[in-house]
């Protein structure tokens, strides 16, 4: 049921984007691509180099996992798939990234319609001081999407993937501030949805709740690599065992290791992520 | 560890106790001074104080039957003075009415049969049974004796009229002195006769007019004739009254002739200033008429012209009053205008007696006046307001004559039956009542009822004119066209500087703006008044053009711009649209300084403000509101910035970051995160500029020109409530009217700015409790 309204809503959704974007359409898309593949990837903040030489292919409809101690660039490598690093100052970045097959870092590259695509849930949920409908529909009305019937949809729709339809839906007018913290990162995992991205990235979704909220959260994450290609960084060793099909190691900006996640926990090919995933340090 | 605890904790409770005492301080502080307004401007309010005093039997006079003509007093209060029937002038004692002085003359012969009392000759005209008319002067010279002053007074007269009517008693008389010796008289007679004389001081000659014809065969019941000679009036017992404009010398002319009652006219009496006719009649009516100019209009075109919403034929003559028609309508050649002379209409009506008047004093200071009636009523009456401030009660008999003391600090009232009544009064400010300070008022001279502010002219007979109307309104009109001016500005560049521009632009721009707040504002109103005015009317043409064309010029270079971008296939760095911005501000004057000058040349043939007034009779003053809306701007701009900066940087960055990862552009995200999240900010920021605008002074006080009109044009000036204060508070009398009204402005000022400071504290409250929760 929910999977015919998306497609019809999918559709509509690029219909009403596509006057904007001038990216190829889905059918001419080669199907062996990476959803994400970047190369040679380096990012400087200022003199000082955060992520060194990256290279990695993110496969699509997988949920890819991104671990590491803190401050080994795992939320630097994720901005720089939607290009959110641009916000910070005296960012440098080196190499390519290419998302469906398109280098993202290409002059004239229109960012609105590249963080469309590529949505992003922040480690601290952040819903804006509006209701809970305005609070989804910030993403499609910014793309032009007007119909009525349509916006109403995707509220629903959206809501209901994030889990979270049948506890907002008689409150959808009321301050998304009045939410609890973990319908608030669902909320804004909603939000995300709205856009129909076709890559969803995660930085900590659910490092600041409880433990119910994020089960929660994971099987969310869980149920949407069905339809989109998940990426999530993520400080809990456990929640990327349980929810990823994919897990990434990265050390002092460099990548060690990336896997299947199940190879990387059980039987790494690298000592320092042995010493990472059985605790040694980290 | 304990020592330093307890160290910590007095240190504590110190700061504590100060601060309280500081912010007592502040509360007290701003207490005081609504106090001090308060105490400075209420009394304008209080209502007219008096308290009687016993009434003074004057005895009658032994074996002549004559009592006292009519009462007055000296300015101290002294003495109560009366004009008894024997011509003589007598002086008693206010406390026990014990004759002190009796003063005559030797050109009081024979019986008083009737007399006038004149307020600002401070004299009085008496008329023997020989058929003379004599004016009289009383004057009093202070001496110091001793630390004790003493009053010597000095009765003189003439120049004495003879109306050679011995045979004909005179019933009423009224004069009037005339400049270089000279003196006019007019009488009514017993057989009805209605004469005027002058006297004239180089001939030593009196010429007698007979005016009875005109009004014949009405029986005249009351004579006025104003105090500088130019206005001689009759009432009759039909209710009527005639005119007459008198020129020294030369036959009276009539002017008009009006029903003013239905009963008999029995008293009539100029206001100070003799623009004012006070009239009571029989039934208790009392009303004041002022002579208003009129015009004749007339259609000297082939074709009807409109005129006041009515058609005009060709030939066609109409007498309107003269609101200053021959201005409004000078863009029409085919009507003339034509002055239609004066009559008097009436304006003001008062509060009627329950029975007839019988007397009238004006006071000498302002437009206030006593009527008296038939019954012992003597009220105390303001001409501007309208306004009966004191009903007071001489017992039952009718009153014969009343008078302020030259101070208007006493009323005394003579009655039929000899006594003096009197009442000592407090009546500081009867011309400013809380109504007419907000209401149309219609004064002396004008044609219509208006709000006027004039608080000073050039003669003692001038009335003050204290509508705070306009001053209200100029304050308005100019902090409307600086808010239009400058809150678009500074909001804009905020949000430029802010979320899109470059950062370096803005590390150099927030302090050069802020820097701005510093200058002082009466070099702003300097620069505005002989350096910006001038400019922008020497070149108003291309001014205005100059701002006509900014929207375009500014959306062709935001069209090159996105092309330029396009065309390169990439995005320009930040901060290069400003080099566009700044190109079409150059193009724009460019533009406007060629083609305005081209414009007028070509198409009007003379500069815009001539053809704007010729062709619509739109004034264009040099200081106007469009100067004083920049100037204001100018000095608002920075604060209204730095607060709205302020807000839309610490809207929290997870808002803007979430919008932006959601595909919104920074423009996107500008305008629907960071302008609601920063509302309550921008709104504090828009009423704080708003306060500071409607407080300014010395700018508006330059570049307004002060004029308090009541003009929405912007190319007209205003005077503001505080230009208004710091302008005259200086040349206002302590105590006086004007200096108490200056405080009610003040206090109005402060109730405004306070209630703006209220709204902003409130509505920004509200809106950060709904945006501001993160």
């Amino acid at each position: 049921m929910a999977g015919s309204t998306l497609e019809k809503l999918t559709t509509g959704m690029q219909e009403a984007a596509s006057e904007t974007s001038s990216r190829s359409p889905q059918a001419h898309r080669p199907e062996h691509l990476a959803a994400i593949h970047c190369e040679n990837l380096s990012v400087f903040y200022g003199a000082q180099q955060a992520l060194f030489n990256i290279s990695m292919d993110i496969p699509r409809h997988r949920v890819t996992s991104f671990i590491g101690p803190s401050g080994c660039g795992k939320s630097t490598l994720l901005r720089s798939f939607n290009r959110m690093n641009d916000v910070i100052e005296n960012v440098r970045l080196e190499g390519k990234v290419l998302i469906e097959g398109e280098n993202i870092y290409e002059p004239g590259t229109h960012l609105p319609t590249l963080r469309k695509n590529v949505g992003m849930v922040f480690q601290k949920s952040n819903p804006f001081p509006m209701s809970v409908r305005d609070n989804i529909l910030f993403g499609p009305r910014r793309q032009g999407v007007k119909n009525r019937a349509l916006l109403e949809q995707i509220i629903e729709d959206s809501l209901r993937r994030a889990d979270l339809w049948n506890e907002v839906k008689d409150r959808l007018h009321t301050s998304a501030l009045d939410l609890s913290g973990g319908q608030q990162q669902r909320l804004c995992i909603a939000r995300a949805l709205a856009n129909s991205p076709r890559i969803l990235l995660m930085d900590e979704p659910a490092s600041a709740l409880d433990p119910i909220s994020t089960a929660k959260i994971e099987e969310t994450i869980y149920e949407l690599k069905d339809e989109y290609t998940v990426v999530i960084v993520t400080h809990n060793l456990q929640q990327a065992a349980r929810c990823s099909d994919i897990t990434a190691f990265l050390y002092l900006g460099k990548l060690i290791e990336m896997n299947e996640t199940a190879k990387v926990f059980r039987n790494p090919s690298n000592k320092q992520t042995e010493d990472y995933v059985s605790g040694r340090f980290g | 560890m304990g020592q330093r605890r307890r160290s910590a904790d007095l240190i504590d409770s110190l700061a504590r106790h100060v601060i309280s005492v500081g912010g007592l301080c502040v509360i007290v502080a701003v207490l005081a001074i609504i106090f001090f307004i308060l105490r400075e401007g209420l009394p304008l309010f209080y209502p007219a104080k008096s308290s009687p005093q016993p009434p003074l039997p004057i005895p009658l006079q032994a074996g002549q039957g004559a009592t006292s003509l009519l009462v007055t007093s000296d300015e101290y209060r002294e003495f109560v003075v009366t004009l008894d029937r024997d011509g003589v002038v007598r002086l008693r004692s206010p406390q026990d009415g014990a004759l002190k002085q009796e003063l005559r003359t030797p050109l009081l012969k024979g019986e008083v049969l009737t007399a006038a009392s004149e307020p600002t000759m401070g004299s009085f005209i008496a008329a023997t049974e020989s058929g003379l008319v004599v004016p009289l002067r009383l004057q009093f010279q202070v001496r110091w004796e001793g630390g004790r002053r003493v009053l010597q007074p000095r009765l003189s007269g003439g120049p004495v009229l003879d109306f050679e009517r011995p045979e004909d008693p005179i019933r009423k008389v009224s004069g009037a002195r005339l400049e270089g010796g000279g003196a006019q008289a007019a009488i009514v007679t017993a057989s009805g006769e209605l004469l005027y004389g002058v006297f004239n001081a180089v001939e030593e000659k009196t010429t007698i007019f007979r005016l009875t014809d005109e009004v014949s065969p009405r029986r005249l019941s009351a004579l006025a004739m104003s105090s500088n000679g130019e206005w001689l009036v009759a009432g009759a017992e039909e209710g009527t009254f005639n005119v007459w404009q008198l020129e020294a010398g030369e036959a009276p002319s009539r002017i008009q002739s009006s029903e003013a009652s239905a009963a008999p006219i029995t008293a009539l009496a100029f206001l100070l200033g003799d623009e004012s006719l006070i009239v009571g009649d029989a039934a208790g009516g009392v009303a004041v008429w002022f002579p208003l100019r009129y015009l004749q209009v007339a259609n000297t075109a082939e074709a009807p012209v409109r005129f006041e919403g009515t058609l005009l034929r060709p030939g066609e003559q109409q007498r309107i009053l003269d609101r200053g028609y021959a201005t409004e309508y000078s863009h029409i050649p085919a009507l003339t205008f034509t002055t239609a002379g004066r009559s008097f209409r009436k304006i003001h009506t008062f509060a009627p007696h329950p029975h007839g008047v019988t007397a009238l004093a004006a006071s000498s200071r302002n437009r206030g006046f006593i009527s008296a009636d038939t019954a012992g009523g003597v009220w105390l009456r303001y001409a501007t307001t309208e306004s009966t401030q004191a009903r007071l009660h001489a017992g039952k008999d009718a009153i014969r004559s009343v008078a302020f003391s030259p101070r208007l600090d006493g009323i005394f009232a003579l009655d039929a039956a000899g006594r003096v009544h009197r009442w000592s009064l407090q009546n500081s400010h009867p011309d400013a009542t809380l109504e007419n300070l907000f209401t149309k008022v219609w004064y002396e001279g004008a044609m219509e009822s208006a709000h006027v502010w004039q608080s000073t002219g050039g003669s003692d007979a001038f009335e003050p004119k204290y509508g705070l109307w306009p001053l209200l309104f100029g304050t308005f009109k100019g902090t409307f066209y600086a808010m239009i001016f400058s809150v678009p500005l500074a909001i804009v560049a905020a949000l430029y500087l802010s979320q899109l521009g470059p950062s370096r632009l803005r590390d150099v721009c927030k302090p050069v703006i802020e820097i701005m707040a510093a200058l002082p504002s009466v070099v702003v109103g300097f620069l505005a008044a002989l350096w910006f005015a001038p400019l922008v009317s020497q070149h108003l043409a291309t001014a205005l053009l100059w701002l006509l064309l900014m929207p375009p010029c500014l959306g062709a270079a935001l069209g090159v711009w996105y092309l330029t971008a396009k065309v390169l296939r990439a995005t320009l760095r930040p901060g290069v649209e400003l080099v566009f911005i700044f190109a079409a501000f150059v193009v724009a004057f460019l533009i406007a300084s060629s083609l305005g000058p081209f414009l007028e040349n070509a198409f009007l043939g003379k500069d815009l403000a001539t053809w704007l007034f010729e062709r619509f009779g739109i004034v264009y003053d040099q200081r106007n509101n469009i100067v004083v809306g920049v100037a204001l701007g100018f000095a608002v701009i920075p604060l209204i910035f730095s607060i709205c900066e302020d807000a839309m940087c610490s809207v929290p960055p997870a808002y803007t970051s979430a919008a932006l990862a959601l595909g919104a552009s920074k423009w996107q995200t500008a305008i629907y995160v960071v302008l609601p999240a920063a509302s309550p900010g921008i709104f504090a920021a828009i009423l704080l500029g708003l306060g500071r605008a409607v407080g300014e002074t010395m700018i508006v006080l330059m570049a307004t020109g002060n004029t308090p009109i009541l003009d929405l044009s912007p190319f007209t000036g205003m005077r503001t409530m505080s230009a208004t204060i710091a302008v005259e508070i200086p040349e206002a009398a302590y105590g006086g009217t004007l200096y108490r009204v200056l405080f009610a402005t003040g206090f109005l000022l402060f109730a405004i700015t306070f209630m703006i400071n209220t709204i902003a504290d409130t509505v920004s409250y509200r809106l950060r409790r709904r945006y501001g929760r993160y």
